[in-house]
């Protein structure tokens, strides 16, 4: 019995699958105690179940007939079995409670690590995934250890204790019964193994017509203006029912099949039955290969045949949720064996100048970006980057933030290469907004003192108003206490106003502005181009060295130095002025936006 | 649930079949215990052989045919289910189809998907189960129940209170369990978004170098949830094990009281068995019907969900089909104003475009722009004031007809999964090769026809698109066809300046009455007329220059998009 499921265990297992099991094991083994503690009170309470029949027979032994009940011995096994029970529900529940709580902290310990990748890992690896998958193993996956491995592996060891003790028990009443019951185990084997395996194949099928016909939903709700506008109505019910159509038929099989367990094992528990009935009365009323048993026998034997058949299905059962849950570990796994990005080297203390040196650089080694960059920037320099979407803007911020690393040349900072120092020390020498804000849950006050956590309210109040969303802040219904989220309750525009008075309060050294207000309405993001600029360069204190990429070429007049990057390169450097006097690349750029058409 | 039934329409015989099939199981199943009864009292009091084994093949022939009976049962009862289940869905999406945008706003769009996908399929499983169960269950419970008060009046009490016992037993667990089981749901929640928010954030923490921060803050929600799930299995694992006791304490009490009938001779030693054996029978079907409960409760809530949609009424809608495209005015507002909920979002708007003339619209966010637009193009009817379109009432028009010679580009570009030619053909089915290149081209997307080609493929959503990508395929396809009037909603955002006047000026070549809608001063500056919005106003109306001079909000617009000026 054992070795049968091991083997359609093992017939399915590939090197990679071994590599996650042997992952797993390293988050069950801190809790292996709980787990054998678990396997323990299995053993007793599945043992002090078996026992129940046999008490149950012996009872009704005692009850022959008229004037033949024999109370004294029937209150006995009564009271027996009342102290079996308990002991079965004691065990169950005790078992219950260690495998749960093994399992549910064998999540918690992998759920930590998936995050902790995520956090640790190179941005390279993480901007690659969809977010939402990324969320989804770490939850819902995650849950699936719980329910498939942990608590699937109490269930088929309670479920092999009570097959091979049923037999053992059918051995002692009736080997000749035991030896039928024992053959009729391989054809209740292959009926819930066929059963199981359609069920399993047609629900993924079921799941995958499902997903695309929620992707045709999707999309058809979501667009419904233009599918109202251009009349799409008709065309997309007719895709719509096309695809409800191949539902309607994978869902039937996949029903079907499922809907046969329950028959089906009905129907192996009955015969098996059956059988039972026959060769028990028989060997009752003539003996059968010399042995002759009770009617209390026939009772027992009843009892275990009725209950034969449930946990083979439960172990074929399992053993496909194993597999499921197995994949969904093995996503969780995956994810938290990304490496973390290493973050040794020297702390930069400070900074006065920045030389991008031969800088090569491409995420996708087929399509080079960046080529053969090369810029000085002195202290207290304000450089514009400007130029169409997908010319390495955005790249280039990323290289200095060191989110990534250069394919080849090197960043220079005061003549050092940035790749000797820590990352977190180069990256607290910049204050950073990016177009994409980022809020998170929590006060609005914590979200602006997110740089400076120990920053006053005085500070916290004038780093808002800087930004121009103090006003806003204070008609919240509670004011700096506000509790906000990546969600709808403020727009888009007010969030990169939080994200500019973040980088107001905690005053970097230098400060790195890549399409900040672009979600910012143009009266507003003037005056907050004015504090920017107060920022940069104070009246009373250095110049600050920056970075700004912006679209809206009016935000950039200023700079001390404007680079006009295409394919990846720089095609144009040099001061507004001196820029448009050139006629080149920005001066098309810049007439394009200020030009009066016609 | 019950005004959902006449999706069954069409599958009456088999939904009637489908229960009486599982009816005639449960009774082949329940003949069991009284055979074997006999077979004991009769059979081997008796010693007859022949007796025995013709009693137990019986039982065996029995099973037989139960599965047989059942299996069939089973496969009516899923026939039944995703037929019912097919229909309602087909009729939801084609309903939501036919609502007006209006309507479909207010549910909201995530919960319309939903309801079509998760809550039919809800309704399809109840359905399923509620045609496999509803004769099976009582029959067997209240068949176990006659059965054994047919063997002994008396001892059947035992039986009643079993199951009431066992009921009590089962709801107080569940009911104990249910509010724990959505606290760990809510944990849980709050695990994904934690995580999608440190994804979203993964540069600004970085940045901040706040990386011992988040993962604080992570793995107090992870011990919470490990904790609340820990809590929630203390007590539903008892669900086992009590039941469990309570269907072996009725045993003991059967063993004992019947053993004294037994004595005085008003019961048998196989009727005591056979008492057992139902007492078995009906317990595990009372330790499902919780399942079962459950299941129904869920899926009332997801058919009154369904039924929400099925029952909204749907918009008014003219008969005129015939429009004066020749019209000289193609629109005339005439003291519009309209309220998504509340305040008016805009008020009292009133201006007219000429045939081919081009007006802009210009404003801050909120100021009422994509109103205006949504108004006019029919998503939304005006709460006041009316809107003519080719000198009708544009509420005579059929509204798909009127929509039909409108070019509509809404603020947020729309591309669905397929081709770059699936996309345009939206607007056009039968539009020739020629047309659509020749769209794409206005649309200033020839470099991404070269790229892509017309059969490029487009992902979901057109997230292997760039944004502004995605923006000229949109704006391409209102160009696939002849419109009278076409709307472009804050269509070039993130097209870069020189792109977006190329466009322009490519627009001049297209017949039609044009309106542009827009934050820059660049998009709208070169319209016959443009309209300045604020707080859902008109501040001011006019051409570029005269709006320079005399109204202040858009001279600010110029000055904060121009150096210094």
């Amino acid at each position: 019995m054992k070795n049968a499921a091991v083997s359609v265990k093992n017939k399915k297992k590939s090197p990679a699958e071994k590599a996650v099991v042997r992952r797993l094991m390293r988050y069950v083994k801190p809790h292996v105690g709980l787990m054998v503690l678990a396997f323990i009170f299995a053993v007793i309470s599945a043992a002090a179940s078996l026992f129940t029949p046999v008490v149950i027979g012996n009872a009704v032994d005692c009850i022959v007939g008229v004037n033949d009940v024999d109370f004294a011995k029937l209150g006995i096994y009564l009271c027996v079995l009342a102290g079996l029970i308990a002991a079965v529900m004691l065990t169950q529940w005790l078992m219950n409670l260690c495998a749960q709580r093994a399992a549910h902290l064998t999540v918690a310990d992998a759920r930590r690590d998936g995050f902790a990748a995520i956090i640790d890992a190179p941005l390279k690896d993480l901007d690659s995934k969809a977010a939402g998958d990324l969320a989804a193993r770490i939850s819902v996956d995650a849950d699936q250890i719980a329910d498939g491995i942990v608590q699937g592996a109490t269930q088929i060891f309670t479920g092999i204790v009570t097959i091979i003790g049923t037999l053992v028990f059918m051995i002692l009443i009736s080997p000749w019964i035991a030896l039928a019951v024992a053959a009729l185990t391989p054809l209740s084997l292959l009926v819930s193994y066929l059963v199981a395996r359609g069920t399993h194949k047609y629900f993924t099928e079921q799941t995958k017509v499902r997903g695309k016909l929620y992707d045709v939903t999707d999309e058809a709700i979501r667009y419904r203006n233009i599918v109202a506008a251009y009349g799409y109505g008709d065309r997309a019910e007719a895709n719509f029912s096309e695809l409800n159509e191949n539902l309607k038929s994978c869902g039937f099989k996949a029903t079907f099949y499922s809907s046969l367990v329950n028959p089906s094992t009905r129907l192996i528990n009955s015969l098996v039955y059956a059988v039972v009935a026959i060769m028990g009365t028989v060997s009752a009323i003539s003996g059968l290969g010399g042995i002759t048993i009770s009617v209390g026998g026939i009772t027992q034997l009843l009892l275990y045949a009725n209950q034969f058949a449930r946990p083979l299905n439960e172990i074929t059962g399992v053993i496909t949720e194993f597999q499921t849950s197995l994949a969904a570990a093995s996503r969780i796994i995956e994810l938290a064996s990304i490496p973390p990005q290493d973050d040794s080297g020297k702390e930069l203390q400070s900074c006065n100048e920045i030389e991008i040196k031969d800088l090569d650089f491409s995420y996708d080694p087929e399509k080079p970006l960046i080529r053969d960059m090369n810029v000085s920037v002195g202290r207290g320099t304000l450089v514009a980057i400007v130029g169409r979407t997908g010319c390495g803007k955005t790249t280039l911020i990323n290289l200095l933030m060191r989110f990534y690393d250069p394919d080849g040349g090197s960043i220079l900072l005061d003549g050092v290469d940035c790749t000797e120092y820590t990352r977190s020390s180069v990256r607290k020498n910049f204050g950073m907004v990016l177009q994409d804000s980022w809020v998170f849950k929590g006060s609005v006050r914590d979200n602006i003192a997110y740089g400076k956590p120990d920053a006053t309210d005085e500070e916290v109040i004038a780093a808002a108003k800087k930004a121009h969303i103090d006003g806003f802040i204070k008609r919240l219904p509670q004011g700096y206490d506000t509790i906000i989220d990546d969600g709808d309750s403020i727009s888009q525009g007010q969030k990169q106003l939080i994200n500019i008075a973040r980088i107001m309060l905690a005053d970097p050294p230098m400060i790195i502005l890549d399409e900040a207000t672009s979600n910012i309405d143009t009266r507003t993001e003037r005056r907050v181009q004015d504090a920017f600029d107060r920022l940069l360069r104070p009246q009373d204190g250095e110049k600050k060295t920056g970075f700004i990429v912006a679209h809206r070429l009016s935000t950039i007049v200023n700079a001390d130095m404007i680079l006009v990057m295409d394919s990846g390169k720089i095609i144009e450097r040099g001061t507004h002025a001196e820029l448009l006097a050139k006629g080149g690349a920005y001066a098309e750029l810049y007439r394009a936006q200020f030009a009066r058409d016609n | 649930m019950i005004k959902l039934l006449r999706f069954l329409k069409g599958h009456i015989p088999a939904t009637i079949a489908a229960p009486l099939c599982k009816l005639i199981e449960a009774i082949a199943e329940l003949a069991v215990p009284m055979i074997v009864a006999t077979v004991i009292d009769v059979g081997i009091a008796n010693g007859d052989k022949s007796y025995v084994i013709k009693y137990c093949a019986i039982i065996g022939v029995l099973a037989i045919f139960g599965f047989l009976i059942s299996i069939t049962g089973q496969y009516l009862a899923s026939k039944v289910a995703l037929g019912y289940g097919t229909r309602i869905r087909n009729a939801v999406f084609a309903k939501v189809n036919r609502l007006s945008v209006s309507a479909c706003d207010k549910i909201g769009g995530a919960s319309l998907v939903t309801r079509i996908t998760g809550d039919v399929i809800n309704c399809q499983n109840a359905l399923n189960m509620f045609l496999r169960l509803v004769l099976r269950m009582p029959f067997v419970v209240i068949g176990a129940f006659v059965m054994s008060m047919i063997i002994d009046p008396v001892l059947s009490l035992m039986f009643l209170a079993m199951t009431v016992v066992l009921g009590a037993t089962i709801a107080s667990v569940l009911r104990l369990t249910m509010p724990r089981i959505k606290r760990a749901q809510t944990n849980l929640d709050e695990l994904s978004r934690t995580t999608s928010e440190s994804i979203a954030g993964a540069r600004v923490i970085r940045a901040f170098s706040t990386q011992r921060k988040a993962k604080q803050t992570f793995d107090d929600a992870a011990s919470a949830t490990a904790r609340t799930n820990i809590g929630a299995a203390r007590i539903s694992a008892l669900l086992t094990p009590l039941t469990f006791a309570v269907v072996n304490l009725a045993i003991i009490a059967v063993l004992w009281f019947g053993g004294g009938k037994v004595n005085i001779g008003s019961l048998s030693q196989g009727k005591t068995i056979a008492l057992i054996n139902y007492l078995n029978q009906a317990f595990f079907v009372i330790v499902n019907i919780g399942n079962v409960f459950s299941v129904f409760t869920r899926s009332a809530a997801c058919a009154s969900r369904v039924n929400e949609v099925l029952d909204a009424p749907l918009p008014e809608n003219g008969v005129k089909t015939e429009i004066d495209t020749d019209a000289p005015v193609v629109l005339a507002l005439d003291g519009v104003s309209f309220a998504y909920d509340g305040d008016y979002d805009v008020r009292d708007i009133s201006f007219t475009l000429g045939a081919n003339k081009t007006l802009g619209i210009i404003g801050g966010t909120g100021s009422g722009k994509s109103t205006i637009i949504s108004l006019i193009e029919g998503f939304y009817k005006p709460d006041k004031g009316s809107i003519e379109f080719c000198g009708t009432n544009a509420a005579e028009y059929d509204i798909a007809a009127m929509r039909k010679v409108i070019g509509y580009v809404p603020q947020r570009a729309a591309v669905i999964a397929g081709t770059i030619e699936t996309n345009l053909k939206i607007a056009n089915e039968n539009a020739s090769r020629e047309t659509l290149e020749n769209a794409l081209a206005l649309a200033q997307a020839s470099e991404l026809l070269a790229s892509h080609g017309l059969d490029g493929e487009i992902s979901g959503g057109g997230k292997n698109l760039s944004g502004g990508q995605r923006q000229r395929v949109s704006i391409a396809r209102s160009l696939c066809r002849e419109n009278v009037l076409y709307l472009f909603d804050d269509a070039t955002s993130a097209l870069d300046y020189k792109t977006e006047r190329n466009f322009i000026r490519a627009m001049d070549t297209v017949p039609g009455a044009k309106i542009f809608v827009s934050q820059r001063i660049s998009a709208v500056s070169g319209c016959d007329d443009i309209i300045v919005l604020d707080g859902g106003q008109i501040v001011g109306h006019g051409t570029h220059e005269n709006l320079k001079r005399d109204c202040p909000l858009y001279a600010e617009f110029c000055a904060s998009q121009t150096e210094g000026a």
